[in-house]
């Protein structure tokens, strides 16, 4: 029966009876029907239905007033860049804030990063900083910048300062994840040929950790530059001002003109940012 | 090498020393290891073995009665054992018989539960947090898996060994001193590995990236190096040659090297001295011819010498 070419094993034993049910059971091309698997579909369907409930989301609401978007849109149209001169500028300031902001929050991410990585850190300072971090994490950037309107005045440097503290809650956290994902072996390596602690990060930490810190820190810039748009309604520089100053006085050509220019700019940055990424690896 | 041979060379080194090095000036830079290591400050232990060496080969580790208990687990259980100059010992035993353990004692990443180890003028246990870096700066480890670092180059892994000696400032943002820098170049030049000095490790081949971990090893200018199965990821003639490379190590060096190993066969043809663990006591201690199948059986149970079953 069996060919010279056969694999199966010589000393084949005949399946007792518990191991065929188990093949038989195993061998059902349809998906196991597990208590845990049930939950998990039961929990999610329970969110989805809980939070549409709650958030008064509705389909027949949302086609009823379709007519009422492209009527908006219809008067946005067209737009008016007769004030170009201006939006570039606020738009280079927007763009200045992200890039001065984002250095300092990643900067301090990184710092607060070591403390929060616990392969650094001992367990109290892991902990209270992983607790400054959900901190951070849960105030929105325009209650920071509102804070820093009040500090340092009206401007820009208000808003710089808000997306560095914004940064740390968004990035703080996975920069610490990236570092705690490092292979031991290399840090093993530093320990035992007597190097001290800051040498041990600084030759077997981040130089695993550096590509994926250099990607977050590429797609907090996106963030950084978007979320830059809007810190000017609190008056903390940048665009937002114009914005919203365009939306109160119904200037629609003008509204219109100023959130064309910001989609080419995210764009371009996005593609920028893609572009830096890939070639990280 | 006779014990006459190894006196002379430890007199050399001392002269050679006073010679030309009255202070720390010939410290880095020296293509000739054995002189190499000769320029240690007067104040280090290793110097101090070296002159009170006398006419016998220094003994660079002394173990007393060493035990390393984890909870009921005896991984070391009472082992005597002296390491001179210039010594390659092939450490072997079946997995857990508590050669690894020995090897991380050595060099204080593992505390004795019992007994004394005394290496490189410095005793074990009982030494503070600065003593035990300094401990591990005299100290080359060699790893299974090379534990280098993918990203930096050759050149930088192998100053990752100077690091301790390094001014740290400057060192942390991967500034080395002209004279560390060309001996790490030497030292990978010595190992055929010049060409590849500026490549990412992660792009060198298994031989290659073990070289560099020796090289890293050689740059911190050790009293011993230890090998934890050092060719145990490399096919079987990458490994010849990384043994080869670490007994010229012992032979021209002077510098004592144990290796465990897994292959009784590398161990009989590379070793000088083979140590046989089992259950965390020496069942052999002599030289490598010695180590008969006799012996193998001994050790491991059976006697297939390439301990593969």
């Amino acid at each position: 029966m069996a060919t010279p070419t056969s694999t199966a094993p010589s000393d084949r034993r005949d399946p007792d009876p518990g191991q065929l049910s188990r093949i038989d059971e195993l061998s059902s091309p349809w998906p196991r029907i597990t208590g845990r698997r049930v939950l998990t579909v039961a929990t999610l369907v329970g969110a989805v239905a809980w939070s549409v409930d709650g958030s008064g989301f509705s389909a027949g609401a949302l086609a009823d007033g379709l007519p009422n978007i492209a009527d908006f849109l219809a008067r946005m149209w067209p737009p008016d860049f007769s004030q170009m001169g201006r939006v570039f500028a606020l738009l280079m300031e927007t763009l200045q804030m992200a890039i001065i902001g984002t250095i300092l929050g990643s900067i301090g991410s990184l710092l607060l990063a070591f403390a929060a990585a616990d392969n650094i850190a001992s367990r109290p300072v892991y902990l209270t900083a992983r607790f400054l971090l959900n901190i951070l994490r849960s105030i929105p950037e325009l209650v920071f910048a509102l804070i820093f309107v009040s500090a340092v005045g009206l401007g820009p440097f208000a808003g710089i300062m808000a997306l560095a503290l914004g940064s740390f809650g968004t990035v703080g956290k996975i920069y610490a994840e990236a570092i705690e994902a490092i292979d031991p072996k290399p840090v093993e390596a530093l320990q035992a040929v007597g190097a001290n602690k800051a040498q041990t990060i600084a030759f077997a930490m981040l130089p695993q950790a550096s590509p994926l810190l250099a990607s977050y820190t590429l797609l907090l810039w996106e963030g950084n530059v978007r979320a830059a748009t809007i810190l000017g309604l609190v008056g903390a520089g940048g665009i937002g001002l114009e914005l919203t100053t365009a939306m109160r006085m119904y200037d629609f050509g003008h509204l219109m003109a100023i959130v064309l220019s910001i989609v080419v700019m995210v764009t371009l940055i996005d593609r920028l940012s893609a572009y830096l990424r890939g070639r990280l690896t | 090498m006779t014990g006459r041979d190894r006196s002379n060379r430890v007199d050399e080194r001392v002269s050679d020393r006073s010679a030309r090095d009255p202070g720390h000036a010939g410290r880095e830079g020296s293509a000739d290891l054995a002189t190499a290591k000769v320029t240690l400050p007067s104040t280090d232990p290793a110097f101090a073995r070296i002159v009170t060496a006398g006419n016998r080969a220094a003994t660079v580790v002394r173990a007393r009665d060493l035990a390393v208990h984890f909870g009921e687990v005896r991984a070391l259980d009472g082992v005597d054992l002296e390491v001179r100059d210039g010594e390659f010992i092939a450490l072997l035993g079946h997995s857990g018989s508590g050669k690894s353990t020995f090897l991380r004692s050595i060099n204080g990443l593992v505390e004795p539960t019992r007994g004394t180890l005394e290496v490189a003028g410095r005793t074990l246990p009982g030494l503070g947090r600065d003593q035990l870096r300094g401990l591990r700066g005299d100290v080359g480890f060699v790893f299974q898996q090379f534990n280098l670092v993918p990203r930096l180059s050759a050149l930088t892994n192998v100053l990752v060994g100077g690091l301790p000696d390094a001014r740290v400032a400057p060192s942390l943002a991967y500034r080395f001193s002209r004279d560390q820098r060309r001996h790490a170049l030497e030292l990978l030049g010595q190992l055929g590995l010049l060409p590849r000095a500026t490549q990412q490790v992660r792009h060198l081949s298994g031989g290659e990236q073990q070289r560099v971990g020796i090289a890293r090893a050689l740059m911190q200018q050790p009293s011993i190096v230890l090998a934890d199965e050092p060719v145990a990821s490399l096919d079987p003639k990458l490994a010849g040659s990384v043994l080869e490379d670490l007994r010229r190590l012992a032979r021209e060096r002077g510098i004592p090297v144990i290796a465990s190993l897994h292959v009784v066969a590398l161990a009989r043809r590379f070793a000088d001295r083979v140590v046989a663990l089992s259950d965390g006591k020496v069942v052999f201690d002599g030289p490598s011819h010695d180590f008969t199948d006799e012996e193998v059986r001994r050790t491991y149970g059976y006697a297939d010498e390439y301990g593969t079953e």
